[in-house]
C-alpha cells in the first residue's frame, strides 16, 4: 500500500494499480474514452492526460501505474488544454456541434437550431442523449465553445458514412457514431471471448466491424450486449430500448433466466422494465449477463401478459377481482379435495418464499406436498447424486471456476443453457491456461476453447462421462482421446491444480439428465473420492431449482399421480411443456384447476380460476442458484393492472384455505430460516449482493456404474437431441408466440452436414419429423453444430413440442421433406 | 568437434571450392539481378544472354549476383575472361545490346570500353581503369557491401570463402559478456534511425529473466526512397544470418525472425535460401550455437503496413495480431515476441556484427569523423542524376553525398531541399545541405536522419505538395490506435489540401500548430512525427506558405489547384495536335479560336509538351481571394 497525492489530495493506493482507476475511484474526474476497467490499457483515446511530477510533459493515466509518493495533477493548464484539444480532435469525426454548443441545455428537440446544425446530427435527436459518455466528457473537459473544426471540410461530412445495421431484434450498430475507441472489440475479445468484433482498415478507412464485415446477425455475436455497456457513444445500442433516454429508477435484482443467477440492474420507466444492464455485486457474474438476461424482459408485450384475474363460467373466462378469484379458487379446491387428492405444481422461477408457501399449502392443507413439472428430472438428478455423493447439494463454489486448472463440462450445450457460466470457463482457459474437457454432442464455441472434446452420440453424454471416469481409474478405452484427457486431468490433479466438474442436466429427458449427472458424479468420485462434493457443480435448468428443492418441493411426486388428482394448483409452471402426452384428457377427472401465472398458456386456458401475478421482477424474495448462492430479488417493476405479486397471490390463497402464513416474503424467509438454518444469514441480508449458503462437504463418494441402456440405431432415422437454447424466451414459448425466438435460429430443426447431404436437405427446407403419433413441422438448418445421425430440436421449439417424442428413452424420428410430400 | 572447428571446416571447404571455381578456365558472365535491375529490365537481358550463348554454343558460365550500388546504370553485368585474368564490370547492358555484347566480350574476348565501369579483377588497361578508381566508388568504404555484386547470394560457399562466418567463429570462442563488451566497444548504434547502442540493447535481452528469448530482424523497410536493407538482403543475405547468430550467442536466444516486407519478394526468396543453406550445413538448427544450444531462423513475410516497421508493431504482426505498435512498458526486452523477452534490430545493425567480430571493434570503429562509428549505407533518389546506393563513413556532408555520389541534380536544377529519413523525418532546405551525416545535427532540428534513404528535390517541387504527400502517407498508414494520430493527420491533410486549392487562411498556421501539439500525445513515433514535414516546412519554407495562403499562388506552378492552362498563341499549328492529345478534350476550338476549358482540364501538362509556345501555365487566382 502506498500513498499518492492527486491535486493535493492524499490517496491510498496499491503500487502498480492503473492510475486512472485510482483517480476515478477517488472522485477525481478522468476523461477516458477507451479505457475499460480491468482490461489492459489500450491508450487510444489519449484523453486521460495527467501531469505526473518527474517525467517531462504529460502522461496517460491509463498506462501510468501507481507508485508510492507519486504526485499527480489533473488541473493544470497544460492538462486542461491538452485534454480539450485531444477531445476536439476526436469530435472532428463525430456529429459534434451540439457537443460543443454553449446553449445545449436550453435546447429542445423541436427547436430550430440557431446555428443551423443538421437535424440528424444533433445530440437532441440522438438516441444516446443524456446518457452519452462522450457528451459527459465534453462537458467535463470544457469543450463548450471550443470548435476548431467547425466549418472545416472534413471527410466525415464529405463522404457518406457506412450504413447502420438495425436489422436484428437485439442491438443496433451505427458506424457513423463510432469514435473507434475499440472498447467493444476488446470487451468482446477479452471479457466475452467471442471475438465477433474487429478493428479493420487503416487511416481514414478504419472501422469497427462485426465478423467479416457483414451484419451483426451474420457474425458469431451472441448478443450479450457487453459491447453496448462500454460504448461511449450511440454506435452500439440495444434495439428495444434505444430511445429510452431516461429511466425513473434502477433496481438491482437477480436474473430469472438460468441457475447462474447473474445480478442484473433493471432500469424502469413508468413501472415497466425499460433497460437491463449487468448488476453490481455478484462475485460470479461480475459485469456480464447474456442475451436472455438483457433482453427477455422484453420477450412479450404487456398486452400479451395477464392483467386481470379470471374465473371460468361455463366455457368462458370472466374477469373478476382478486378477492372473488381467490375465493372461487379456494372453494373449488376444497370441494375437489373431498373427492380426491389435490396437487400443486410450481415452476423453476418462483422464489424460495413462494415455493415454501406452496409447499406449506400442499402439505398442510392438502396433505400431498408440492411438485414441479420438472419433478421427474429433478428426482432423477438428485437420486443420482444422493446414491454417489450422499447428498444432492454440492459444496463447490462457482467462483472457483475462473481460477481452476482443469474443468470438465458435461452438458447439452453449456454456452446456450448457462451462458455466463461458460464465459467464466473461457476466462479460466484464456487467462489461467486451464485444461478444459467438454462432453457434449453439440458443438458450441466452448468446444473451441477445450483441450479435449469428447463428442458422444446424441444423449450419450453420461455414458462418455462414465467412460472418462473409468479411464481416470486406470481402465483403458478404445477411444484414445478419452484416455489422453484422463491422463492430462490426472496430471493436473497430481500437481494439486483445482479441478471443477460442471454438469448441466438435460431439461427434457429424466433418463438423459440422470445419466449425465451420474457420469459427472462418477468423474468427481473417481478423482476425489469422499471429497467429490467439493468439485462438482450441478447447474439445473432454471434459476431457482435448488431453492424449490430446498423448500421441499418434489418430495412428493404429483406428476406420477396426475391421473388420480381431483384438483391441481399450477404456479408459474406449464406442465404441457414438460410432461409428455399431457393433454386435456388429463383434466377429465380434475374438479378444480387453479393457475397462478402471468401469461395465458395452454394449461391456464383450461383452468377454472386464473390468478394473474406479476412477473418475478415485480416481487421480492430470494433465489438459490446453482452453487447455493442465495440471491436477493427486489421489486424492479410494478405489477400490471389488477395483478398481484406471486407471493401475494399465494398468501391470499393460503389464507382463504385457512392457513396462517407470513404476510411478506421477508417474514416468510425468517420462517424458512427457522426450518433451514443455512438460510439464516440470507434472511438477515438486506441488499442484493447474495450470500453462499453454508453447504458442508458431503464426505461420501461412491462409484456406481450407469444402468446399461440399449441404444438402437434404426436405419434412416435420426436421434433427437434437445436442450435449452439461449434465444428463446420461456414465457413467449409458453404462449407459442411466433416471435418467442426473435432471431429464428432455434425455431428450426438442426441437422448435420452429413445428414443434410444424405437426405438431400439444405438450410431453409421445410421438413416433417415423425415418431409414433407425433409429427412436428418446421424448416431445417444444416450445421456442424449437430453430430451425424442426430437432429437437434430446441426444448422450447413450438412451446416445448419436442417433449412428445420423449415417451421413449432415446427417441428416433423419421424425416420427410415437406415439399416433396406435398 | 567444437562448433568453432565446424565453422572453420566449412570455411576451408568453401575456400577450396571457390578456388576450384576460379581455376575453371571458362568465361563467367555475372548479371546483377536485384529489384533495381529488374526494374531496368535485367530479366530480358538475362534471357537474351542465355539464348545468345546457347545459340552460339559457347561454354560460358552465367551467374547472378546482388547489386553494386550503380542503381541508375542497371542492368550491370561483369565478364570474367577465360582463364580469369580480367574481370570487367559493364553498365546499361540492355536487351538490345546483348548481341553485340556477347559478340565482343565473349566470342571475341575483348572489352567494351564504352560500357565499362571498371576492372574488378586484373590490371587496369589504358581504356578501362580499376573499378575502385571510378569516381562513384571513391570515398566509399565498402564493408557491408564488400561482397555484394561479386558473389552469388544464393550460394553459401561464396560467402564462406570470402570471409563469411569468420566473425561468428571468433564469437563462438567468447563468453556472452565478452561479446556484449566487444559490441559496446565498437559503438555500433541502431541503424534503423534510433542510434541506440546495439550492445546495450543486446545486454537488456541477455539479462532478461524469462525464457525463451527471441531475436527479430526488422527488414520492413517502408520509407519511400530507402532501399539500403534490400541491397543487403538481396546481395549478401548470409551477412544477416551471421549477425543474428552472433546476437543469439550474446543473448541466449533460441529463435530469430527476419521480418521482410512482402513488397520485397526477391529478398524474401534469397533470405529463405540463405537460411535453408545455413540449416543444411548445421549453422542453424538444434546445435547451432554449440553445446546443444539451438538457434533457428524464420523468414517472415510482412503483410504490408508501414507501422509494422515500428518494432512493437512488427512483433504484433508476427504474433498474428493486427500490426499495431504496442504500449510501452513493457519493453521488448521484457515482453516482446509471444510475450517473451525479445530484441529487435535493423538489418544493417545485425549485418555490422560479423564485421566487428571478424576484424575487431577497434578496426571497425576506426572510420567516421562523427560521434557515430562505422559506415552507413545510403540510397539517394529524387532530383539527383544518379539514383544509387553507397556506403560511406558517418560524418561526410549531405552535399558530398548529393554532388559526388548523386552526380548533382538533373538538368543542373537548383536544389530546394531534401528529406533525409522517410515521411516521418521532415524536410530541410538547401541551406542545410552541408550538415554532416550524423544523428545529432538532425535531432537538433527536431527530426531524424532515419534509416538511410535520402530524397532530394529541386525548385520545381512545391513544398506544399511534398507535405501533402507525406502527410497523406502517414494518414493512410496510421494503425488507428491513437485518435490524435488517425484523426489529427486527417485534419492536417484536409487543411493542406484546402490550401492547395486556393483556400488557405491565416488561421491555418495556428490550426496546424495545434495539431502538431496534439499529435505529440500519440503513442508511437508514427503519430508523434507524422507532422514533422509540416512543422519544418512551416519553419524553413515559410515564405512559400505565405504566398500560398495570402496570394493563393503557387511559386512553383505545379499545384493543380492553383494553376490554369491558357492558350498563348491561338494561331499555333501545334494546338491541333495538343487538342487531339488532351485526354479530357479540354482544348476546343470555336469561332473565336482555341480555348482551354478550365473545368475539364486536369493539368496533366501533356499539351504543353507538344505545344510549349502556344500554351502557358498561369496562376489560377490572379486576384487573391478574400482571405479570412
Amino acid at each position: 500500500m502506498g500513498t499518492i497525492t492527486a491535486n493535493g489530495k492524499q490517496i491510498e493506493a496499491e503500487d502498480g494499480q492503473p492510475l486512472v482507476e485510482v483517480l476515478k475511484n477517488n472522485g477525481i474526474y478522468m476523461s477516458n474514452l477507451c479505457y475499460v476497467d480491468g482490461l489492459k490499457p489500450y491508450a487510444g483515446c489519449r484523453t486521460c492526460l495527467v501531469d505526473i511530477e518527474g517525467p517531462p510533459g504529460l502522461q496517460l493515466a491509463c498506462t501510468a501505474q501507481v507508485q508510492d509518493g507519486m504526485i499527480v495533477r489533473t488541473d493544470t493548464e497544460e492538462v486542461t488544454e491538452g485534454r480539450r484539444s485531444v477531445v476536439g480532435v476526436i469530435l472532428s469525426n463525430h456529429s459534434e456541434r451540439c457537443l460543443t454548443c454553449h446553449r445545449r441545455e436550453h435546447c429542445h428537440p423541436g427547436d430550430i437550431c440557431l446555428r443551423d446544425d443538421v437535424v440528424t446530427h444533433r445530440c437532441l435527436t440522438c438516441s444516446k442523449n443524456y446518457r452519452c459518455e462522450l457528451q459527459a466528457t465534453c462537458e467535463m473537459v470544457g469543450s463548450a465553445g471550443y470548435e476548431p473544426w467547425v466549418g472545416e471540410e472534413r471527410t466525415f461530412y464529405e463522404e457518406p458514412q457506412p450504413p447502420a445495421d438495425r436489422a436484428n431484434p437485439y442491438m443496433e450498430f451505427d458506424p457513423q457514431m463510432c469514435i473507434l475507441c475499440t472498447r467493444c472489440q476488446r470487451v468482446c475479445d477479452e471479457k466475452r471471448h467471442t471475438s465477433a468484433i474487429t478493428l479493420g482498415g487503416r487511416g481514414s478507412d478504419l472501422q469497427i466491424s462485426f465478423g467479416a464485415g457483414g451484419t451483426i446477425d451474420e457474425s458469431n455475436c451472441d448478443f450479450s450486449g457487453a459491447c453496448i455497456d462500454v460504448c461511449p457513444t450511440a454506435a452500439l445500442m440495444e434495439h428495444p430500448n434505444k430511445w429510452v433516454s431516461k429511466t425513473d429508477q434502477w433496481t438491482t435484482t437477480t436474473c430469472d433466466s438460468c441457475s447462474v443467477g447473474c445480478s442484473i440492474s433493471i432500469g424502469s420507466k413508468n413501472g415497466e422494465a425499460a433497460i437491463v444492464r449487468p448488476g453490481q455485486g455478484n462475485p460470479f457474474s461480475g459485469d456480464q449477463i447474456c442475451v436472455r438476461g438483457r433482453y427477455h424482459y422484453d420477450s412479450l408485450q404487456s398486452q400479451d401478459r395477464l392483467s386481470q384475474h379470471f374465473v371460468r363460467k361455463g366455457q368462458i373466462h370472466v374477469p373478476e377481482t382478486i378477492d372473488i378469484a381467490i375465493e372461487e379458487a379456494a372453494s373449488n379446491l376444497l370441494k375437489a379435495a373431498q373427492k380426491g387428492p389435490i396437487g400443486i405444481l410450481v415452476g423453476g422461477t418462483i422464489t424460495n418464499e413462494e415455493a415454501w408457501l406452496a409447499n406449506q399449502i400442499g402439505t398442510q392443507v392438502f396433505d400431498n406436498g408440492a411438485d414441479s413439472s420438472y419433478g421427474p428430472i429433478l428426482r432423477a438428478v438428485t437420486g443420482a447424486l444422493e446414491e454417489r455423493i450422499g447428498t444432492w447439494k454440492m459444496s463447490t463454489d462457482m467462483t472457483r471456476i475462473p481460477k481452476a486448472k482443469a474443468i470438465i463440462v458435461v452438458a447439452d450445450d453449456l454456452e446456450e443453457s448457462h451462458n455466463v457460466l461458460s464465459v467464466r470457463i473461457k476466462d479460466a482457459v484464456t487467462r489461467e491456461g486451464a485444461h478444459l474437457t467438454v462432453i457434449s454432442s453439440l458443438r458450441s464455441e466452448l468446444v473451441d476453447f477445450s483441450k479435449a472434446w469428447l463428442r458422444p452420440g446424441g444423449g450419450e453424454e453420461g455414458v462418455v462421462a462414465d467412460a472418462l471416469a473409468n479411464c481416470l481409474e486406470g481402465s483403458d478405452n478404445q477411444d484414445q482421446s478419452i484416455v489422453d484427457a484422463a491422463r492430462e486431468i490426472q496430471e493436473i490433479v497430481a500437481g494439486e491444480g483445482d479441478v471443477v466438474i460442471v454438469v448441466a442436466p438435460n431439461p427434457v429427458s429424466p433418463t438423459i439428465a440422470k445419466e449425465m449427472t451420474s457420469g459427472a458424479a462418477n468423474i468427481a468420485v473417481r478423482l476425489f473420492g469422499e471429497k467429490a462434493s467439493d468439485h462438482l457443480i450441478v447447474a439445473p435448468p432454471e434459476v431457482n431449482i435448488h431453492g424449490i428443492l430446498d423448500m421441499g418441493v418434489t418430495q412428493t411426486s404429483i406428476v406420477d399421480q396426475i391421473d388420480q388428482l381431483a384438483g391441481l394448483v399450477v404456479i408459474r409452471d406449464d406442465p404441457s411443456m414438460r410432461i409428455p402426452q399431457w393433454s386435456a384428457n388429463h383434466f377429465q377427472n380434475l374438479e378444480a384447476l387453479v393457475v397462478i401465472d402471468n401469461v395465458m398458456h395452454p394449461t391456464a386456458k383450461l383452468a377454472d380460476v386464473v390468478i394473474a401475478e406479476g412477473r418475478a421482477y415485480s416481487g421480492s424474495g430470494t433465489y438459490t442458484q446453482g452453487d447455493f448462492r442465495a440471491q436477493k430479488l427486489s421489486p424492479a417493476i410494478a405489477t400490471q393492472g389488477d395483478t398481484v405479486t406471486c407471493y401475494s397471490a399465494l398468501s391470499r390463497l393460503a389464507t382463504a384455505l385457512g392457513l396462517v402464513v407470513p404476510g411478506t416474503p421477508e417474514d416468510a424467509l425468517q420462517q424458512i430460516a427457522s426450518d433451514h438454518p443455512q438460510y439464516l444469514e440470507a434472511a438477515n441480508l438486506l441488499i442484493g449482493d447474495g450470500i453462499r449458503l453454508n453447504i458442508p462437504s458431503s464426505g461420501t463418494g461412491k462409484y456406481i456404474p450407469l444402468n446399461p441402456r440399449e441404444i438402437l440405431a434404426a436405419p434412416n432415422k435420426l436421434r433427437v437431441v434437445t436442450g435449452r437454447d439461449q434465444y428463446t424466451a420461456t414465457d413467449a414459448a409458453a404462449l407459442r408466440h411466433p416471435e418467442a425466438e426473435k432471431l429464428h435460429r432455434y425455431d428450426q430443426f438442426q441437422i448435420s452436414e452429413e445428414d443434410g447431404e444424405a437426405l438431400d436437405l439444405t438450410s431453409g427446407d421445410e421438413i416433417e419429423v415423425t415418431a409414433g403419433e407425433t409429427t412436428l413441422r418446421a424448416s431445417v438448418t444444416v450445421t456442424d453444430r449437430v453430430a451425424e445421425g442426430c437432429i437437434y430440436i430446441s426444448s422450447l421449439l413450438q412451446g416445448g413440442a419436442v417433449i412428445e417424442f420423449f415417451t421413449e428413452e432415446v427417441p428416433e424420428v423419421s424425416i420427410q421433406n415437406a415439399a416433396v410430400r406435398a | 568437434m567444437s562448433t568453432a572447428e565446424k565453422v572453420t571446416g566449412l570455411i576451408n571447404a568453401a575456400r577450396d571450392q571457390w578456388e576450384d571455381e576460379r581455376a575453371d578456365g571458362r568465361q563467367v558472365i555475372t548479371v546483377c539481378l536485384d529489384t533495381s535491375s529488374l526494374a531496368a529490365g535485367v530479366q530480358s537481358t538475362l534471357d537474351s544472354l542465355r539464348a545468345e550463348i546457347e545459340r552460339l554454343g559457347h561454354d560460358v558460365i552465367i551467374r547472378t549476383s546482388g547489386s553494386w550500388g550503380f542503381c541508375w546504370l542497371e542492368p550491370t553485368v561483369s565478364v570474367r575472361s577465360a582463364g580469369g585474368g580480367l574481370t570487367v564490370l559493364y553498365h546499361s547492358v540492355t536487351e538490345d545490346r546483348v548481341e553485340e555484347f556477347v559478340q565482343r566480350t565473349i566470342v571475341q574476348g575483348e572489352t567494351m570500353p564504352e560500357l565499362a565501369l571498371g576492372i574488378v579483377e586484373g590490371n587496369a588497361t589504358e581504356e578501362i581503369g580499376h573499378l575502385s578508381d571510378h569516381p562513384f566508388m571513391q570515398g566509399q568504404i565498402r564493408r557491408l557491401m564488400e561482397r555484394s555484386g561479386q558473389i552469388d547470394p544464393e550460394n553459401i560457399n561464396h560467402y564462406l570463402a570470402l570471409g563469411g562466418y569468420e566473425g561468428f567463429a571468433k564469437a563462438l570462442t567468447q563468453t556472452d559478456e565478452q561479446i556484449i563488451e566487444e559490441m559496446l566497444n565498437s559503438g555500433l548504434g541502431g541503424r534503423g534511425g534510433g542510434g541506440f547502442p546495439a550492445g546495450r540493447k543486446w545486454d537488456f535481452l541477455r539479462t532478461a529473466t524469462a525464457d525463451p528469448r527471441y531475436l527479430v530482424c526488422n527488414a520492413d523497410e517502408g520509407d519511400p526512397g530507402a532501399w539500403v536493407n534490400r541491397i543487403l538482403l538481396e546481395g549478401d543475405p548470409h551477412l544477416i544470418v551471421e549477425g543474428m547468430l552472433i546476437a543469439a550467442l550474446a543473448t541466449g536466444s533460441i529463435e530469430g525472425y527476419i521480418y521482410i516486407r512482402h513488397e520485397y519478394p526477391l529478398a524474401i526468396q534469397r533470405m529463405q535460401t540463405a537460411v535453408d543453406q545455413a540449416r543444411e550445413v548445421g549453422l542453424l538448427g538444434p546445435d547451432a550455437l554449440g553445446d546443444g544450444r539451438p538457434f533457428e531462423l524464420v523468414v517472415f513475410a510482412g503483410a504490408g503496413s508501414y507501422v509494422c516497421g515500428e518494432e512493437t508493431g512488427l512483433m504484433s504482426s508476427i504474433d498474428g495480431y493486427r500490426g499495431m505498435p504496442r504500449i510501452r512498458p513493457p519493453f521488448p526486452a521484457q515482453a516482446g515476441l509471444w510475450n517473451k523477452p525479445s530484441n529487435v534490430n535493423n538489418v544493417e545493425t545485425y549485418a555490422n556484427a560479423p564485421l566487428i567480430f571478424k576484424n575487431g571493434s577497434e578496426w571497425w570503429s576506426s572510420v567516421s569523423s562523427a560521434e557515430e562509428k562505422g559506415t552507413k549505407m545510403f540510397t539517394l533518389s529524387g532530383a539527383v542524376n544518379q539514383a544509387c546506393c553507397v556506403e560511406v563513413p558517418f560524418g561526410i556532408s549531405v552535399r558530398e553525398l548529393m554532388e559526388h555520389y548523386g552526380g548533382g541534380l538533373q538538368n543542373d536544377a537548383e536544389l530546394k531541399g531534401y528529406q533525409p529519413g522517410g515521411p516521418l523525418s521532415g524536410l530541410l532546405p538547401a541551406g542545410e545541405i552541408d550538415l554532416p551525416l550524423a544523428l545529432s545535427p538532425f535531432r537538433e532540428r527536431g527530426m531524424f536522419l532515419g534509416s538511410g534513404g535520402i530524397v532530394f528535390f529541386d525548385q520545381s517541387t512545391s513544398v506544399l505538395d511534398l507535405c501533402t504527400y507525406f502527410l497523406d502517407f502517414c494518414e493512410d498508414e496510421s494503425c488507428g490506435r491513437c485518435t490524435t494520430c488517425f484523426q489529427g493527420t486527417q485534419r492536417a491533410l484536409e487543411i493542406l489540401r484546402r490550401i492547395g486549392q486556393g483556400g488557405g487562411r491565416e488561421s491555418d498556421y495556428e490550426k496546424l500548430n495545434d495539431l502538431i501539439q496534439a499529435l505529440r500525445w500519440s503513442n508511437c513515433l508514427h503519430g508523434q512525427f507524422a507532422p514533422t514535414s509540416v512543422k519544418l516546412a512551416l519553419n524553413y519554407f515559410r515564405d512559400e506558405f505565405e504566398i500560398l495562403i495570402k496570394e493563393q499562388r503557387d511559386p512553383t506552378q505545379s499545384l493543380p489547384g492553383l494553376i490554369q492552362y491558357q492558350i498563348k498563341d491561338s494561331t499555333a499549328s501545334e494546338l491541333e495536335v495538343a487538342s487531339e492529345l488532351c485526354p479530357t478534350d479540354a482544348i476546343v476550338r470555336n469561332n473565336l479560336g482555341w480555348k482551354i476549358d478550365d473545368a475539364a482540364c486536369i493539368r496533366c501538362d501533356a499539351c504543353r509538351e507538344v505545344a510549349p509556345l502556344a500554351i502557358e501555365v498561369r496562376d489560377r487566382f490572379e486576384i487573391p481571394l478574400l482571405t479570412q
